[in-house]
């Protein structure tokens, strides 16, 4: 009974720590997602499986490289870099330059790079899944492909970002939701 | 001791102190003693059933998350994120305060806890769609897990503590130096062992977590090495599964089942493979010992543990020394001849490496089958067989050298058995 005296404070105290963890992760992201500026990325959907976490479909998304200011380069090769964005003309996001200290006062993302290729600096953007239900995920691959004949490509994701920190908001193809797009 | 035996006992108590050899307190106390190990077997089904049905549980659980349920909407579920969380912590919580004198409670309890964890992150992680960083995900549901591991005294907790860390490692060594904190990581769940050490080392809870941390520190230390040279797993492979045979000799040697003698049989097994392995000649082509010591600022954790496992497999080897047990001498001894390996083979000896190796795997099973008990003979003769098979269909050597050699090893054992018999015919 000795044990109990620190024992169940001890286990109060690791049981709240484990719910902080995913609360955090919640809160973070709740947060970018109302106060966050919203950027619009192009995306390529196909579908693999996860046993682990359900059906997503897997993203590429466009932009996904940044030209490298030309001397000091080859530093910002696999690691942690900080991403500045805009809106182009299009509406759509484009990257304006890679950072390795955060920038506070402008838009952009924390995130990690990949190789150099010709000035180009690839990035390992934290969008690489869209999750959906079971069912539904494979329909989604099919819609998709029936209405993205050449050129005419229109499936895009929203981004909230805010601190460099950015959140996946939705994922349309042709102008709607696709929850809703295979709904239909 | 097995289930026959003790009622043999139970029956022979009785007359053992009627007839005054016994006291009857001294009978009391061996009857206290072996009852425990009489319901060994319905404890042990008892808290395995309680663990299988924690997992089934607990994937359950996963699997359904899994499906994603679009209709719901992100505030529902993200609150539903936590209900296999609070569910596992109010299960553990009755668990602590009611039943902790009970494994099966604590360990089907922990179990269960540890998935839970695993399946909240993972269902916050498909809400917010948040990329599959794999490495992230597993070790920040390791580090959640650890605390179940004292909190209920888990063992499962603290083996699925351990497997959650080398797959961490596995996921991130490509970025140079994190691998170090493997081994840090994994000594956070050591005080569990010792604790069930101390409580009794050959007990089934001992000998699991024996064999998965060594079969984890295994993995480890390939995923802290190899990027650079090419001959550095032979000094620190031979010296870890050495140093692991050795501390199972000195620690586990009254064991009797072979889950009982977990390091010795992870130990015994890596020897025997790398022993044969690096029997073949061109294993040593490639081995540069000079590049081994070029240590830069990328490859220290490879040096370290180019240091660290064949050192204290030499430490361990000479406190060892002095017992003058054999077949641990010779287990103990692959590091040693290994390294001596290495340093022919940088001279371009690679046949002088690769003879002494031969000579090693050779002497090991000989002193195998004469000293051996009947499962050290069969283990003995096992080598023998392999080397013999492997030898034979060797394409590096000559058919006339390897026809030689097979002759002299067979000249040799008759010999030997001549003089078996007549040492045994001299006894009589």
């Amino acid at each position: 009974m000795k044990m109990m005296k620190w024992l169940f404070p001890l286990f109060v105290v690791v049981a709240l720590v484990q719910l902080v963890v995913p609360a955090g992760m919640i809160v973070r992201r709740e947060l970018t997602l109302k106060e966050g500026k919203i950027f619009k990325f192009h995306a390529q959907p196909v579908d693999p499986y996860d046993a682990f976490r359900g059906r997503y479909v897997t993203l590429s998304l466009e932009p996904n490289s940044v030209t490298v200011p030309t001397n000091s380069s080859l530093e910002y090769q696999w690691r942690e870099v900080y991403i500045t964005l805009d809106e182009g003309p299009d509406g759509f996001a484009r990257f304006t330059g890679v950072f390795l200290e955060p920038q506070t006062g402008k838009d952009y993302i924390k995130t990690k790079s990949a190789g150099l290729n010709e000035g180009k600096l690839s990035l390992r953007l934290p969008f690489d899944r869209f999750y959906m239900e079971e069912s539904t995920a494979p329909k989604a691959e099919r819609a998709y492909l029936e209405h993205s004949k050449r050129g005419q490509q229109d499936a895009f994701v929203t981004i909230r970002v805010s601190d460099g920190f950015a959140v996946l908001e939705n994922f349309y193809v042709a102008g709607k939701p696709i929850t809703e797009f295979v709904k239909e | 001791m097995s289930k026959k035996n003790v009622n043999w006992l139970y029956e022979e108590l009785p007359g053992l102190v009627s007839s005054g050899i016994l006291s009857a307190e001294s009978a009391e106390k061996l009857l206290q003693h072996y009852k425990e190990s009489k319901n060994g077997g319905l404890n042990l089904a008892i808290v395995s059933f309680s663990i299988i049905g924690a997992v089934l549980m607990g994937f359950g659980i996963i699997l359904i998350l899994a499906h994603n349920w679009d209709q719901l909407l992100r505030p529902v579920r993200a609150m539903l994120s936590f209900a296999p969380l609070i569910m596992a912590q109010v299960l553990a919580g009755f668990v602590l305060l009611k039943r902790r004198e009970s494994t099966g409670w604590c360990e089907g309890a922990g179990t269960f806890w540890v998935l839970a964890i695993g399946a909240s992150i993972a269902l916050v992680a498909q809400t917010y769609h948040i990329s599959g960083d794999f490495g992230v995900f597993i070790l920040t549901w390791s580090l959640m897990a650890l605390p179940v591991v004292y909190l209920l005294n888990s063992s499962v907790a603290a083996l699925l503590f351990w497997i959650g860390t080398t797959v961490w490692v596995s996921d991130t060594h490509g970025q140079h130096g994190t691998e170090v904190w493997f081994w840090p990581m994994l000594g956070l769940a050591v005080p569990h062992l010792l604790w069930a050490f101390q409580r009794n080392r050959y007990h089934v809870r001992v000998g699991a977590l024996n064999w998965v941390l060594t079969i984890c520190g295994a993995f480890g230390i390939w995923f802290a090495l190899g990027r650079y040279s090419s001959g550095d797993w032979i000094p620190v492979y031979t010296g870890y599964f050495a140093l692991v045979y050795m501390l199972g000799s000195l620690w586990f040697e009254e064991g009797r089942m072979f889950w009982q003698r977990s390091f010795q049989t992870v130990g015994g097994l890596g020897v025997i493979v790398l022993s044969i392995v690096l029997s073949f000649e061109n294993v040593w082509h490639y081995q540069n010992p000079m590049e081994l010591l070029n240590i830069t600022s990328s490859n220290w954790v490879q040096t370290l543990s180019l240091l660290v496992w064949p050192m204290a497999a030499l430490g361990l080897w000479g406190y060892l020394w002095r017992k003058r047990e054999l077949v641990t001498l010779l287990f103990g001894a692959l590091p040693v001849i290994a390294i001596a390996g290495v340093l022919l083979s940088g001279n371009h000896l690679d046949f002088m490496a690769m003879m002494l190796m031969n000579v090693y795997v050779l002497a090991l099973s000989v002193a195998l089958i004469w000293l051996g008990t009947y499962n050290r003979l069969n283990i003995g003769m096992l080598i023998l067989l392999t080397l013999i098979i492997v030898r034979f269909f060797d394409s590096d050597l000559g058919f006339v050298v390897k026809g030689l050699a097979f002759i002299t090893a067979g000249v040799g054992f008759l010999v030997t058995n001549v003089m078996l018999i007549r040492k045994t015919q001299g006894a009589k």
